[in-house]
């Protein structure tokens, strides 16, 4: 029973935390900022489709458009700014701590980010798919503009519309929506990891420490994804013997162990200092 | 005891050390500097042509996406800090807002005309010292012995012309200055956010935000600020026309958020 309170106090301040940070102009601009790098992206997609006048699966461009480079390097810029005051110490920080105990707070500020992952995530997924219906379909089947993008071996479309899609082994293995899935799914690892990362180097270590962090693990994703091949889309994973599922299997092991750090960590930290 | 003017006067040379001396301007220009820099080694170098490397760089490249972002890191959140602190309140015992506000908007103005036009000019100088018209390349727009553009530079392009007509000099002089009234304008849109919206990731942000929505909505409007940057499309001289109108138009918004922010204090 004392488990049951413990969670639904984490929860509610979880939810206490998104109403107040909801209200900041931080969050508002990042908000902005990632729907403003998903217009961009939108944009040169949609640009081609209607350049040869062929309609798209409404759920198409989401999963396109993560494979962009402009997604993977600046969609999280967005999320950065959203959860960049990480630990989230508030005026009203103390009377929750004395409250509920610093392992509860701590439950629930991994909650709270776990939920802005989600929210922004969804914004972008949400935002795609709504950006699509003017021009698009909606069903299973995946549109002839994709198919070419993803079969177009010379690069003559990458090079004029500034979009590609190596995706010739997802539209073979799965159908749109399970591609829009397994994509969402992709996008929220990732961003939940470098969150709960900002969140537990911010919290032991202070926030310059939790910013490098974070800068490391994105610069040097981007940089792999070049020399080593090591991408973040899962159009590179779908082989149809389940492979795409390692990385998130992956992600969630790495997040689970910063969580177990955090709780650890968070007995000991100076919670004034932070 | 120094009069009025000459306060005001000692007060504009300070604000425009300041917009000058500090770590945004610097990380604004150093920031441009590398992707020029970057944009010109993967794309330009050893191509034989000052007039294509230079077109290149600052036309073909798409670096104009991100370009709001350099100008708007230099002076224009300053405000921010100076509201929120309350000292901009010390400001106000000793000017009125009228001059607090010429005296902000012209530092802001130089301040980020400088971190786009700078940058420009020394990739331009490099391209220049650099790229030595090689082969046959008798007009250095990318023709070979025969004429055939080996280059691909369309050469029914404005800048080409000028390059051309005028010289290369002409050419970089045009493009510093585009650069300029991008870079002040645009400096100038986060000084307006700044001062409706006391908050620096507003002003550092919505900039960014409002230029790419343009982007996207008037892709081929003479209006776009991207391609008035770039000048080719509508222009140079229309271009600078018109970069000079944005430039007016945000300062007259920033000097009606200097008069109702500063009204009560």
């Amino acid at each position: 029973m004392r488990k049951v309170i413990k969670i639904s106090m984490a929860v509610r301040i979880a939810f206490g935390t998104l109403r107040q940070e909801m209200g900041s102009l931080r969050v508002i601009m990042g908000y902005l900022l990632g729907m403003t790098f998903l217009a961009l992206a939108l944009n040169d997609f949609f640009g081609y489709a209607m350049d040869i006048k062929e309609p798209v699966n409404i759920f198409e461009a989401f999963v396109v458009m993560e494979n962009q480079g402009i997604a993977g390097r600046f969609w999280v810029l967005g999320y950065l700014l959203i959860i960049a005051n990480a630990p989230f110490v508030r005026r009203n920080t103390y009377m929750l701590l004395y409250r509920s105990g610093r392992r509860v707070w701590n439950t629930g500020m991994l909650l709270y980010v776990l939920i802005q992952t989600f929210a922004y995530a969804g914004c972008l997924a949400v935002g795609s798919v709504a950006a699509g219906i003017p021009c698009g379909f909606f069903g299973r089947l995946w549109s002839s503009p994709v198919y070419l993008l993803a079969t177009n071996a010379s690069g003559a479309i990458a090079e004029k519309y500034r979009v590609f899609f190596e995706g010739a082994a997802m539209m073979k293995h799965m159908t749109v929506l399970q591609a829009f899935g397994i994509t969402f799914l992709y996008l929220f690892c990732y961003f939940a990891f470098l969150g709960i990362l900002l969140y537990v180097c911010n919290l032991v270590l202070g926030g310059f420490w939790g910013l490098m962090a974070v800068a490391t693990v994105h610069l040097g994703g981007a940089v792999l994804s070049f020399t080593a091949g090591l991408h973040q889309s899962p159009v590179y994973y779908v082989d149809g013997a389940g492979s795409q599922w390692r990385y998130p299997g992956m992600i969630c092991g790495f997040i689970f162990v910063m969580a177990l750090v955090s709780m650890a960590a968070v007995e000991r930290v100076d919670i004034q200092a932070r | 005891m120094e009069g009025a003017e000459g306060m005001g006067m000692k007060f504009l040379r300070e604000d425009i050390k300041r917009s000058f001396a500090n770590p945004g301007f610097f990380t604004g220009f150093f920031g441009l500097g590398a992707l020029l820099a970057y944009n010109f080694v993967t794309e330009s170098l050893h191509s034989g042509s000052p007039y294509y490397a230079i077109v290149n760089i600052l036309a073909v490249s798409g670096f104009t996406v991100f370009l709001p972002v350099f100008p708007v890191l230099g002076y224009a959140s300053r405000f921010c800090g100076e509201y929120e602190s309350g000292y901009y309140r010390l400001i106000l015992a000793r000017m009125k807002p009228q001059k607090f506000a010429r005296v902000r908007i012209i530092s802001v103005a130089l301040s980020g005309g400088a971190i786009v036009a700078l940058p420009y000019l020394f990739i331009c100088l490099l391209a220049v010292a650099l790229e030595t018209p090689e082969m046959a390349d008798m007009n250095s727009l990318g023709l070979n012995a025969s004429g055939v553009n080996v280059l691909k530079i369309p050469e029914d392009i404005e800048m080409a012309k000028i390059g051309m007509t005028y010289g290369i000099g002409l050419m970089v002089a045009l493009k510093v200055l585009l650069g300029f009234l991008f870079g002040a304008a645009w400096a100038l849109v986060g000084l307006a956010f700044a001062v409706w919206m006391p908050n620096q990731y507003v002003a550092l942000i919505a900039p960014f935000v409002l230029y790419e929505s343009l982007y996207i909505l008037m892709p081929s409007n003479r209006l776009n600020p991207a391609l008035l940057v770039r000048g080719d499309d509508a222009g140079h001289l229309l271009s600078a026309a018109l970069g000079g109108v944005w430039l007016l138009a945000a300062a007259a918004v920033a000097m009606a958020g200097f008069k109702r922010r500063c009204r009560d204090a």
